[in-house]
């Protein structure tokens, strides 16, 4: 079902048969989304949950400005970057950085699957500021357009390429010290 | 899509069971939201505004009625200062004064009644301290 048909399904009065299509549609999609920003499947499992409640609640105040997509990943890191500002408090607390924490995550994750250099990759992201991990893993992970993420992010295309751009270098340089060693 | 993580067997079918849950848990929750009428968001705003308003108010009328009271010519800094200029010789509350303004000037007997008088002294002492 198209997000045209959910949503007229949704005026029509069938609201909770069109929640669970968005359910149906966007679950999966906004849980790899999630979990390429804070990295474990526990905490992507609860903030899934916030965000399936707040889409819930929001709905009746969609009025279809934007695409109706875009709508439910502004919601969801929106939600995904909140958690991670509130890690980052809690990390300082127990003097630890939020990128640091990050990283014992990726190592300690029994559901990573990828290969050694995909671990450092992965490792290497959770360094970057929360926007340009952000901005990085919608482009690299998720293979949205700079227009798509542009209206996720309500930030302009060019100030989207420069901080990919920044993103790329300091995943490079990462990596080669990283592969050198 | 490119993952590089995985999740337990089964995991989207039962998340998709738990999200389709939410509207029966949450309805009331987004009644609220919705049905909020205008004046509730904004009363907290008005009740501020209201408030510091009033502290302006207050402030203003206070301050007004302390300044309307008080002598124009003769403010409280200058009653301070009077009290600590001495009457016979004024110049020795300044420290960096002339040399010679201590040493010219010798109190005279009427600058001696003056300080008498301004200091409190009975009108029939000084005069015995006069004649004698």
């Amino acid at each position: 079902m198209t997000d045209k048909e959910i949503l007229e399904l949704y005026h029509g009065g069938q609201q909770q048969r069109a929640f669970n299509e968005i359910v149906k549609n966007y679950s999966e999609r906004l849980y790899w989304h999630v979990r390429s920003l804070v990295c474990s499947h526990e905490d992507t499992d609860d903030l899934l949950q916030d965000i399936f409640v707040k889409v819930w609640t929001a709905l009746p105040s969609f009025r279809g400005d934007a695409q109706f997509f875009t709508w439910l990943y502004r919601i969801a890191t929106n939600v995904a970057l909140n958690f991670l500002n509130k890690q980052k408090v809690r990390s300082a607390l127990s003097f630890e950085s939020l990128s640091d924490s990050l990283e014992r995550k990726v190592d300690e994750d029994p559901w990573f699957n990828g290969n050694e250099v995909e671990l450092e990759l992965s490792k290497a992201i959770q360094k970057l500021p929360q926007k340009q991990k952000a901005v990085f893993c919608m482009r690299y992970y998720q293979e949205l357009s700079y227009e798509e993420i542009s209206e996720i992010m309500g930030t302009s295309v060019g100030a989207l390429k420069a901080s990919y751009h920044f993103a790329y270098e300091k995943i490079k340089k990462e990596l080669k010290e990283k592969i050198s060693v | 899509m490119n993952n590089i993580y995985k999740v337990p067997d089964g995991y989207f079918d039962s998340l998709q069971k738990r999200l389709e849950a939410i509207p029966s848990q949450h309805t009331e929750e987004r009644a609220s939201v919705v049905a909020m009428p205008l004046w509730t968001r904004v009363r907290p705003y008005v009740a501020l505004a209201a408030c510091m308003l009033m502290a302006f108010f207050i402030g203003n009328f206070f301050l007004g009625r302390n300044q309307a009271s008080a002598p124009a010519e003769f403010g409280l800094q200058d009653y301070y200062m009077a009290d600590l200029i001495p009457v016979t010789n004024p110049y020795a509350i300044y420290d960096d004064a002339p040399m010679d303004l201590y040493t010219m000037e010798s109190s005279s007997e009427d600058d001696v009644v003056q300080y008498l008088i301004s200091s409190g002294t009975s009108v029939d002492y000084i005069a015995y301290l006069l004649n004698q």
